[in-house]
C-alpha cells in the first residue's frame, strides 16, 4: 500500500519551512548554467574564433565547465538538504516530535530522500533547459548536446546525493552538532590528510620515496573521501574515459545510501545528545584519529629541529600528540573535561600502535628502501631520466592510419606523470644498471639529481621508486637506455611528423651561438632529420659516453593533431589544426650521417675548431675558505691570481693551457646533463680578433671532462671549496 | 488494551524503568504517577514507540508498538515539552496530522478551537505556553485516536481550561472509544479524572490499581488505646505503611477494607477511634515512603 507521506498533501505539508533550499538552488544553478554560459559565449564573441572552434568550445563548456559548477552547487545544495531534513536528529524534542507519528523511520528517511531529490531536480532541470535554450538559441542546438545535457544531469544526480547521503550518515551517526561538524569534516577531508602525511613520512624517512601517487596510496587518497571521488570523477570526465571513475562514484554512493539508511532506521532516540550515537564507533573512530594524529604531531616535532635532537623530538611529538587527541577524543566524547584520562588501556594501545608505525618507518621495517624485485620475476621496468638529460626537448608522437597525430608531452621531469606512458622495457644492462643505483643509495645518502623507475612484476602489479644518481650511475643508465630500440624509438618519436610541418631547423655548436639551418634547402633540412633518425637508432649506448657535439632544434608548426570533442554526447578525439611541436636533440660524434651535413654549415663541431684567443676563468672563493679548505690538488698554483669583487680572476692564453682547457669545456647546451661540474667558477671564452666584454654577453662555457691540474692548483689557490661533479 | 510485560529500558548505568508490567484497559483514564526520575515519562516514550525497551514487551491490542505504524495510528502523543515545526500555524499543524491519523476529525477541530478562544491562523511560536498545551490537547482528542499519551499536560494550565480538558476528556470517552493515559505529579489533577493509577518508583511499578479501589484498600485510622501492648498488637496485626503519635492518640496509615481495619481496631476497644478516606497525594506519600522515599530521607 502506498505510504500517506508520498501523498502530494504530505509533501506540500512537510516541506513548508525548507522551501529556501529549492530557492537557493534554483538561484546557484542560474549562476551555475544559463548566466555562466552567458558570461562566456560573451566572451567567445570578442575573439575570432571559426565556427568549428566555437562549437568545440560550447561543446568543451557542457563537458567540463559546466560539470565543474554543478558539481559545486550540487555539493552545496545536498549538504543543505541534508542537514535540513535531519538536522531534528540533534534535538531530543523533535525526535519525540517525528518519532511518535505513525510512519516507519525508514519511509520517514525515504520520503526525506525524495524530498530532497525534488528540492534539488526542479531547479536543476529547469535551469539546464534555460542553458540548452539559450545555445541553441544561438546555434548550437544538437541532439548530441541535448544527450549530453541528459548525462550531466545524471552525473550531477549522483553526486548530489553522494554529499547528501554522506552528510546523512553522519548526521545519523553523531548526536550533537559539535561531533558532527568534526565528523563531516573528517569523512570529507580525512584521506586528503592521511596522503599528504603519508607522503610527508615517505619523504622523511624513505631514501627512496616516490612522490606520484599510485596504488595504495593514490586509493586511500581518492576514494577515501566522497570529495575525492567527486574530484576524481571531475577529472576523468573531460578525457572521456570515465567509466571506471564512474562505477566508483556509483559504488561509493550506493556504500553511503546503504549506510546512512541502516544508521538512520537503527539509531536509538535516546541516544541524541551523546557525541557518538552509536557507541561502539568511539574506539574505532579514536583509533582513526588518535594514530595518525600522533604520528602526524610527530612528523611536526620532527620537521623543526635541523640537529642529531630531531628524532628526542619526534618522539615527545608522537607521545604528545597520541595523549592530547585521544584525551581531546574522550572530552568530546563525554562532554566532560575530567575524562580525559578515560580509557587508559586504550590509549596504551594507541600508543604501541603509533610507536610500532613509527619503528617501521624509522626502521624501514616493511623493506620500502630495500625493494628491488628479482630479475626473473620482472616484467619490465619504466624510467624516467628527464631530471638526468634535460637538455633534450622531446614529445611522443603516434601517427594515426588518417595522418591525424597524436602529441603527448608524458615524457616530463613530473615524476607522477613521466611513467604512465612510457615504453615498458627489459634487459640485463638496464636490470644491473638500476641494481647499481639502487645499492649505491642503500649504501649512502645522497641529495641532487634523482630518476623514478617503475617496476612491473609478473603478476602485473607496479612498484615505483625514486632514487639519486651520480654522474657515473647516469652515464651507466643512459648507455644501458641507449641500447633499447623501443625507448629510443618513442624518446624520438616526434621523427614520424611528416616533412610539410618541419618549419625551421636551428643549431647550437662549439661557439654557443644558436644558427639557422638551410633556411632555404628544405630537402636538406628534412635530409638532416632523417639522418638524426638513423643516427640515434644504429648507434647503441656507447654514444653517450662522448659529450655531444651540436644540439639540433625542430620546428614544426601546423600539424593536425587529436584533440577532444563531443560526438553523441560522448568525448571523442577530434581533430585541431595548427598544433606546434618544438624539440631539441643532442647530437653525439658517432652520429656520422649527421655530421657529415652538418660540416657543411661550416660551424664548429668541435671545441678544437674553435680560434681562441685566451679564456678568463673566475673563482669565486668562499669567505669561510682557509688552512681547512678541502684539499682537490697537491700541486701548488704558479699562475698569476687576480683579485675581484667576489674571489679571484685567472687569464689562461698559454698554447698548452688552451689546448688542455678545449678538452674539458664547452658550451652549457652541449653538455650531458649528467657530466656538469658543479664547480664556483665561470669562465670566458675570447675568440681571435675579439674582446673580453666581462658581462653576460660574452661567450662563457661550462666545465665538461678532466679538468688539467694547473686549473685544480689555481682554484686552490683562490680558495674555492666546491669543485667536484654535481651528484 | 496495552499491556506493558517486564518492560525495562536502561540509559547507560541508570536503570529507567525496571521490569514494569501493568495493563492499561479502555474506556478509563489511565494515571502515571511517580517520583521524580521514577521513569514515567521514559515509559510513556516506550508507549508511543519513540523509544524501544531494552527486555520485555510493550504491546497495544495485542501488537508491538514500536515501528509499527498501524498500531501508532492508534494513539496520539503530547511530550511535555511539545516541539511544533517553525512557523507552522494550527491549520498547518491539522493539515500536517491529517496525513499520518486517518480518522482526524477536522470538524472537531473546528468547533474546539473556536470553544478554545485559540486562533488558527495565528503562528504557533507566538502562542503561550499554556495556549501551545490547550492546541495540543485539542489535536490530540481531533486525532481520532483510541489512546492519548500525555506527558504533564495539565502543567501550565489554568483551572479553568483544566476543568475543560477534563470535560473534553469525559465527553470523548463518554460518546467513542478513548483512553487518556496521564502522566503528571499534579495528583490533585489527577484524583478528580483517573480510573486507574499505576505508581512507579525508580523505574518500577509500586501499585496499579483502580483508584476506588485503591481508596477501598488503604486507610487511615486516628485512634486512642488505652494500653501500649495493644496499640503493638494492632500494629502488628494490621498492614500497617506508616504510624504516628500525637500525644495519645495513634494515627496509622493502613492497608486493608475499612471493614476489616474496623474490626480489628474495635476488638481492641479503643476509647476512640475513626476511619478516614486517604487521598490520592496521601497515598502516594505513605506508598514511596514504603518504597524507602520520604523527605527525612533526603537530608
Amino acid at each position: 500500500m502506498k505510504s500517506k507521506i508520498y501523498s502530494s498533501e504530505y509533501i506540500k505539508n512537510s516541506s513548508k519551512g525548507q522551501r529556501w533550499i529549492p530557492a537557493f538552488a534554483m538561484i546557484a544553478f542560474l549562476l551555475a548554467f544559463p548566466v555562466a554560459e552567458l558570461i562566456l559565449m560573451g566572451k567567445w564573441n570578442e575573439r575570432s574564433y571559426t565556427q568549428s572552434q566555437l562549437a568545440y568550445l560550447y561543446s568543451s563548456l557542457w563537458s567540463s565547465d559546466f560539470l565543474t559548477m554543478g558539481a559545486i552547487v550540487a555539493a552545496v545544495t545536498a549538504f543543505l538538504a541534508a542537514v535540513s531534513g535531519f538536522w531534528y536528529l540533534y534535538s531530543p524534542r523533535k525526535v519525540d516530535f517525528y518519532h511518535s507519528l505513525p510512519v516507519r523511520r525508514s519511509a520517514l528517511f525515504l520520503h526525506r530522500v525524495l524530498l530532497a531529490a525534488i528540492y534539488y531536480l526542479i531547479p536543476y532541470i529547469i535551469m539546464e533547459f534555460v542553458a540548452v535554450c539559450i545555445g541553441a538559441a544561438r546555434g548550437y542546438y544538437s541532439l548530441s548536446i541535448m544527450k549530453k545535457a541528459l548525462i550531466l544531469l545524471v552525473i550531477h544526480l549522483l553526486m548530489y546525493l553522494l554529499v547528501y547521503f554522506s552528510t546523512v550518515l553522519v548526521i545519523a551517526c553523531t548526536g550533537t552538532m559539535l561531533m558532527g561538524a568534526l565528523a563531516w569534516a573528517g569523512l570529507f577531508i580525512y584521506s586528503i590528510v592521511l596522503a599528504v602525511m603519508l607522503q610527508i613520512s615517505g619523504h622523511l624517512f624513505f631514501d627512496t620515496w616516490y612522490e606520484g601517487s599510485y596504488g595504495i596510496l593514490a586509493a586511500v587518497r581518492d576514494l577515501g573521501s566522497p570529495l575525492m571521488v567527486i574530484v576524481s570523477f571531475i577529472d576523468k570526465y573531460s578525457s572521456g574515459n570515465y567509466g571506471k571513475q564512474l562505477m566508483i562514484l556509483i559504488l561509493v554512493l550506493l556504500v553511503m545510501a546503504v549506510l546512512s539508511w541502516m544508521a538512520f532506521c537503527r539509531r536509538r532516540s535516546e541516544n541524541t545528545g551523546k557525541a557518538l550515537v552509536y557507541t561502539w564507533m568511539e574506539p574505532v573512530l579514536s583509533a582513526l584519529i588518535t594514530i595518525p594524529s600522533g604520528l602526524g604531531i610527530g612528523l611536526i616535532f620532527y620537521m623543526i629541529p635541523e640537529d642529531s635532537s630531531k628524532t628526542a623530538w619526534w618522539i615527545f611529538g608522537m607521545i604528545l600528540g597520541t595523549i592530547l587527541v585521544h584525551g581531546i577524543l574522550e572530552v568530546i566524547y563525554e562532554m566532560d573535561f575530567h575524562r580525559f584520562f578515560r580509557r587508559k588501556v586504550q590509549l596504551m594501545i594507541f600508543g604501541g600502535f603509533v610507536a610500532i608505525c613509527a619503528l617501521t618507518m624509522k626502521m624501514d621495517l616493511l623493506g620500502y628502501d630495500s625493494y628491488f624485485p628479482a630479475y626473473d620475476n620482472l616484467q619490465g621496468v619504466v624510467v624516467n631520466v628527464c631530471n638526468l638529460s634535460y637538455t633534450e626537448q622531446l614529445c611522443n608522437v603516434e601517427k594515426k592510419e588518417n595522418g591525424i597525430y597524436k602529441i603527448r608531452y608524458t615524457a616530463t621531469s613530473d615524476n607522477s606523470s613521466g611513467l604512465l606512458d612510457q615504453p615498458v622495457m627489459k634487459s640485463k644492462a638496464l636490470y644491473n644498471s638500476l641494481k647499481d643505483i639502487k645499492l649505491q643509495n642503500e649504501k649512502e645518502k645522497r641529495s641532487g639529481r634523482r630518476m623514478y623507475v617503475r617496476y612491473i612484476n609478473k603478476q602485473g602489479f607496479s612498484v615505483c621508486r625514486s632514487y639519486s644518481v651520480s654522474s657515473a650511475q647516469a652515464q651507466n643508465l643512459m648507455e644501458a637506455l641507449y641500447d633499447e630500440q623501443t625507448w629510443k624509438e618513442d624518446r624520438y618519436s616526434f621523427f614520424q611528423l611528416d616533412k610539410q610541418y618541419l618549419k625551421e631547423v636551428t643549431g647550437i655548436f662549439c661557439d654557443g651561438d644558436i644558427h639557422s639551418l638551410f633556411e632555404k634547402n628544405a630537402e636538406k633540412r628534412q635530409a638532416l632529420v632523417e639522418a638524426l633518425g638513423k643516427d640515434i637508432l644504429e648507434n647503441g649506448g656507447q654514444t653517450v659516453k662522448d659529450q655531444p657535439c651540436a644540439m639540433l632544434m625542430f620546428d614544426y608548426t601546423g600539424i593536425p593533431s587529436e584533440g577532444y570533442m563531443d560526438e553523441g554526447g560522448m568525448n571523442v578525439p577530434a581533430v585541431q589544426e595548427g598544433e606546434n611541436v618544438s624539440t631539441s636533440v643532442l647530437v653525439y660524434p658517432s652520429y656520422k650521417r649527421t655530421l657529415a651535413i652538418l660540416e657543411e654549415t661550416g660551424y664548429p663541431l668541435s671545441m678544437d675548431e674553435l680560434p681562441v684567443e685566451y679564456i678568463d676563468v673566475y673563482y669565486f672563493s668562499s669567505e669561510a675558505a682557509g688552512e681547512d679548505d678541502e684539499a682537490f690538488s697537491d700541486i701548488e698554483s704558479t699562475s698569476d691570481l687576480e683579485e675581484t669583487e667576489n674571489g679571484y680572476k685567472v687569464r689562461y692564453d698559454k698554447k698548452e693551457q688552451l689546448e688542455a682547457l678545449k678538452k674539458c669545456i664547452r658550451p652549457s647546451q652541449l653538455v650531458n646533463g649528467w657530466t656538469i661540474w658543479n664547480a664556483d667558477a665561470t669562465m670566458e671564452v675570447v675568440l681571435e680578433g675579439q674582446e673580453s666584454t666581462g658581462e653576460d654577453s660574452g661567450l662563457y662555457m661550462t666545465f665538461a671532462g678532466e679538468i688539467p691540474d694547473f686549473i685544480r692548483a689555481d682554484a686552490k689557490a683562490a680558495h674555492v671549496t666546491e669543485w667536484e661533479v654535481n651528484d | 488494551m496495552i499491556e506493558i510485560r517486564n518492560c525495562s529500558k536502561a540509559f547507560g548505568k541508570v536503570q529507567a524503568v525496571n521490569q514494569v508490567s501493568m495493563d492499561i484497559g479502555e474506556h478509563e483514564v489511565f494515571g502515571l504517577i511517580g517520583s521524580n526520575g521514577a521513569g514515567k515519562s521514559t515509559l510513556l516514550r516506550i508507549m508511543a514507540g519513540i523509544i524501544c525497551q531494552d527486555s520485555g514487551e510493550v504491546l497495544l491490542d495485542e501488537q508491538p508498538v514500536f515501528e509499527n505504524e498501524k498500531i501508532k495510528e492508534q494513539f496520539f502523543y503530547i511530550p511535555d515539552d511539545a516541539y511544533i515545526p517553525a512557523n507552522y500555524t494550527a491549520s498547518d499543524m491539522t493539515e500536517y496530522y491529517r496525513c499520518f491519523y486517518p480518522g482526524f476529525r477536522q470538524e472537531q477541530f473546528e468547533k474546539l478551537i473556536k470553544q478554545f478562544h485559540l486562533d488558527k491562523k495565528r503562528k504557533i511560536s507566538t502562542f503561550s505556553k499554556g495556549m501551545k498545551k490547550q492546541l495540543l490537547v485539542i489535536l490530540g482528542i481531533c486525532a481520532g485516536t483510541k489512546y492519548l499519551y500525555c506527558d504533564e499536560t495539565f502543567d501550565g494550565l489554568d483551572p479553568v481550561m483544566r476543568q475543560a480538558v477534563k470535560s473534553l476528556f469525559a465527553s470523548e470517552i463518554m460518546n467513542r472509544e478513548f483512553t487518556p493515559v496521564i502522566a503528571s505529579h499534579n495528583l490533585r489533577e489527577l484524583e478528580d479524572i483517573c480510573d486507574h493509577i499505576g505508581l512507579l518508583h525508580k523505574g518500577g511499578i509500586l501499585l496499579s490499581r483502580d483508584l476506588e479501589d485503591m481508596k477501598f484498600h488503604i486507610h487511615k485510622i486516628q485512634c486512642v488505646l488505652t494500653d501500649k501492648s495493644k496499640e503493638e498488637m494492632l500494629i502488628k496485626e494490621l498492614d500497617v505503611l506508616k504510624t504516628e503519635h500525637q500525644g495519645s492518640l495513634l494515627l496509622l496509615t493502613v492497608r486493608g477494607t475499612r471493614t476489616e481495619i474496623m474490626e480489628r481496631v474495635q476488638a481492641k476497644n479503643p476509647l476512640f477511634c475513626e476511619i478516614l478516606p486517604l487521598t490520592l497525594e496521601e497515598i502516594f506519600i505513605s506508598e514511596t515512603e514504603v518504597a524507602g522515599y520520604e523527605v527525612k530521607n533526603l537530608f
